[in-house]
């Protein structure tokens, strides 16, 4: 059984951040240590010196998302303080994944952090040619890793193992705890006399029907992606919910399942009877936009669009989102979880130096700095802090609360099956499944089709 | 002194057989810097792609192995993606070529009169032809967006109802191929313009002191006499429209489903988006055999409609 974080367990954290900030306040200047547990901090601060690598060049690729954002913005402290110098390539999600597969082909020695691009499977066939690094001996390491790091616990071992490992090592350290949520237009579900945010999958229709409903048509019940090959990762949340996931033990797809056939179904019937027109053409960008011009009552994508809906210069809907779970199945709860994390590359030459880069963007001081700034942090320090508590709104805690949630109830699967390498064309064929539900075509027959194709791609792939 | 005067007329003896050479071989040696530039641009390229497709390339680009002609024989018999994806490509640009060759056939008809405001007129007709396909593709897009574009706003008001647009299966081609003849339509006026100021005045002169109508005039005159210049401009409209990859993918990307899917955004799916470098290989040399094909039927009738 997986376990369920409540809001008052938050509060207590938050509680507790805050007695210890009180605690150590009230604590003497001169630590009260014994003296070898004294000289033990001080012979571990001596062996880890940050001026270690000084006059390195490191080079960091990511995408142009907010993420780069935050990591641009301390890089300049972490220069002086280590002398490394670090040059930056934000680019386009595409090009980013290009120019990595590409330079990591050609064995370019200088491709030292960035952004990893690679879904469960592929991080395998990653790891194993020699493009990512066992990063555990380095993070265990006081000689490498700065006192107070504290990832194992801080993050949690087997949510870092779960969703950041291959072959058991893991490769790389999240940055942004992510997961597919539900947001609803609060104003409306009261003036509509909804009660509170669906809970279930029979809630989430009769939600949807009752906007659609009673606005006329005006406002669409429900906005979710449609367009392939996005609509994978939030309907990994409705496969969930109908008691599957995307293949069985022995890696064999389930897309022909009646499990499946269900979800497929159910996530069409909702676009078709209560979604924009054309919703087979609407991505999460278009999906977002509807949602923040108050076009639709609710939508359930990443929980990173939150700042673009509580943003009144891009949204109408701002200070009026209410947050939920990824509703509940007839057979089970699961919500996509995950979030992008950064690497260091594994033919870099400068391995060492781009790990002092990685711990810092990830350590407790900068994950709270960008948890201040209204990103979401794997980190659950940054939560407990006098700063952030003094800070939160009843806004911040709700929407921290739900991504916790979603977190116990998270599926860190790819989008796709695992075992298919080629998470791109597996998701764009299940994604067509969807795009036939939304048209009220033939889902079995759709999902049948689908099935075959992603069997021939396992079949290619024991090929070679 | 002896010895210099030697060693003079030798260069002048190697720059004389220098120049003779050159004299002899200059058929060969004056195109020789386009042929090695085309060559380096165009022919390396194809060998590549050439190469590549008589292999399979896994996902992430490291393992390479020689699968023969299976690639081919794969796309040519088993592929129904690839099938789906001939049949829109001869849908979207037939469909277009039809809708443009008419409307640019009206408008070069009515520019080729005078009145005032001509000037003005014409550059207006002209503006699509300068404007960035990529640019006006995501303007088309906000517009036909089905919620809160303005074209279904327009259809309200005219109290029809409204379109999908690009987000419907049935009218997803009709809509691209109105935003690609928006595109070319001024192109193929201007050639048709030219095509009908060079037109001989005689024909139409004894035709009106026959009675012709202006009908009759337009069908069994100008069309006749007007043949090259239409098919000069369906001939690079053609090639053009096959290779339209921008407009569809900012669009739809090839959806809904795979009703948008041509071959320029197939091939590219496979290559680029599923890294399926070989087998993507194997449809752009289909693909540009298709064309190939295309290309010569039309160069023929452009012969003969000068014959």
């Amino acid at each position: 059984m997986r376990s369920h974080i409540s809001r008052r367990q938050v509060l207590k954290w938050l509680g507790m951040g805050t007695a210890g900030a009180y605690l150590a306040a009230c604590a003497p200047a001169v630590p009260a240590a014994s003296p070898p547990a004294a000289e033990e901090a001080a012979s571990a601060s001596a062996i880890f010196d940050w001026k270690r690598y000084a006059g390195t060049e490191l080079r960091y690729v990511g995408e142009t998302q907010p993420l780069s954002d935050h990591v641009l913005s301390i890089l300049p402290e972490f220069e002086e303080m280590t002398g490394i110098k670090v040059n930056t390539e934000i680019l386009p999600w595409a090009q980013m994944v290009q120019k990595i597969r590409v330079e990591l082909m050609a064995s370019n020695e200088d491709m030292d952090v960035f952004q990893l691009p690679a879904g469960a499977e592929e991080r395998n066939v990653w790891f194993d040619a020699g493009w990512l690094n066992d990063i555990g001996p380095w993070v265990d390491d006081p000689s490498m890793t700065h006192e107070g790091y504290d990832l194992w616990e801080d993050m949690g071992r087997d949510y870092l193992m779960e969703g950041y490992a291959s072959r058991g090592s893991l490769v790389s350290v999240p940055m942004q705890m992510s997961a597919m949520i539900g947001y609803y237009h609060k104003d409306l579900f009261e003036e509509y006399g909804i009660e509170g945010p669906p809970r279930d999958f029979d809630e989430l229709e009769a939600a949807a029907k009752t906007v659609q409903e009673m606005s006329g048509g005006d406002i669409f019940g429900i906005t979710m992606r449609g367009k392939p090959p996005v609509p994978t990762s939030v309907f990994k949340g409705f496969l969930g919910g109908m008691g599957i996931m995307w293949e069985d033990e022995d890696g064999v797809p389930l897309m022909d399942s009646e499990e499946a056939i269900a979800a497929f179904d159910f996530y069409g019937r909702l676009l078709r009877l209560y979604g924009p027109p054309g919703s087979p053409n609407i991505d999460h960008v278009g999906a977002v936009n509807i949602f923040s011009q108050g076009k639709a009552g609710m939508i359930i994508d990443d929980a990173v669009f939150r700042k673009d809906f509580q943003e009144p210069s891009k949204s109408v809907v701002a200070g009026n989102i209410g947050y939920f779970l990824m509703p509940k199945g007839p057979n089970g709860q699961r919500a996509s979880a995950g979030g992008w994390s950064i690497t260091v590359g594994g033919l870099s030459e400068k391995k060492e130096a781009g790990w002092y880069l990685l711990q810092y963007l990830s350590n407790k001081e900068s994950m709270l700095k960008y948890v201040l700034d209204g990103g979401a942090a794997p980190r659950r320090s940054p939560y407990e802090s006098a700063q952030y508590k003094e800070q939160a709104t009843q806004d911040d805690l709700d929407y921290v609360q739900v991504l916790l949630d979603s977190r116990a109830i998270g599926d860190f699967s790819p989008p796709a099956p695992p075992s298919i390498i080629n998470l791109m064309k597996a998701r764009e064929s299940i994604a067509q499944v969807i795009v036939a539900s939304i048209e009220g075509n033939d889902v079995r027959a759709a999902a049948q089709k689908s099935q075959q194709e992603l069997l021939q791609m396992l079949e290619e792939q024991e090929d070679q | 002194m002896q010895q210099q005067a030697r060693s003079r007329s030798q260069h002048t003896g190697l720059l004389r057989r220098v120049f003779a050479l050159i004299d002899r071989r200059l058929a060969l040696i004056l195109p020789a810097p386009a042929v090695i530039v085309i060559a380096l641009l165009m022919g390396y390229p194809f060998v590549y792609t050439l190469m590549l497709s008589v292999q399979r390339v896994d996902v992430t680009l490291t393992r390479f192995s020689f699968v023969g002609a299976a690639n081919l024989v794969k796309v040519l018999l088993e592929d129904d993606r690839f099938r789906n994806a001939v049949w829109v490509t001869l849908y979207f640009s037939v469909a277009s070529l039809l809708l443009e060759l008419a409307l640019a056939m009206i408008m070069a008809l009515v520019l080729n009169r005078t009145f005032r405001g001509l000037s003005v007129i014409r550059t207006l007709f002209l503006l699509p032809l300068v404007a960035t396909p990529t640019a006006t593709s995501v303007i088309w897009l906000i517009m036909m967006e089905p919620s809160i574009g303005i074209l279904n706003y327009f259809l309200e008001l005219l109290r029809l109802p409204p379109s999908l647009w690009v987000a419907s299966p049935t009218t997803v081609i009709p809509s691209l191929v109105w935003i690609n003849a928006w595109h070319g339509v001024p192109f193929v006026m201007l050639i048709l313009l030219a095509g009908l100021r060079s037109l001989p005045r005689e024909p139409f002169e004894a035709a009106r002191i026959d009675g012709a109508s202006k009908l009759q005039e337009f069908v069994q005159i100008t069309l006749p006499l007007l043949k090259p210049a239409i098919v000069v401009a369906m001939l690079f409209r053609a090639i053009d429209t096959l290779k339209v990859f921008d407009v569809i993918w900012i669009m739809t990307r090839g959806g809904p489903g795979r009703k948008s899917e041509t071959l320029h955004v197939y091939s590219y799916l496979t290559a680029f988006e599923f890294y399926e470098l070989g087998y993507g290989s194997a449809v752009i040399l289909v693909f540009m055999g298709i064309i190939l094909v295309i290309s010569i039927v039309l160069i023929r009738l452009r012969q003969r409609a000068w014959l």
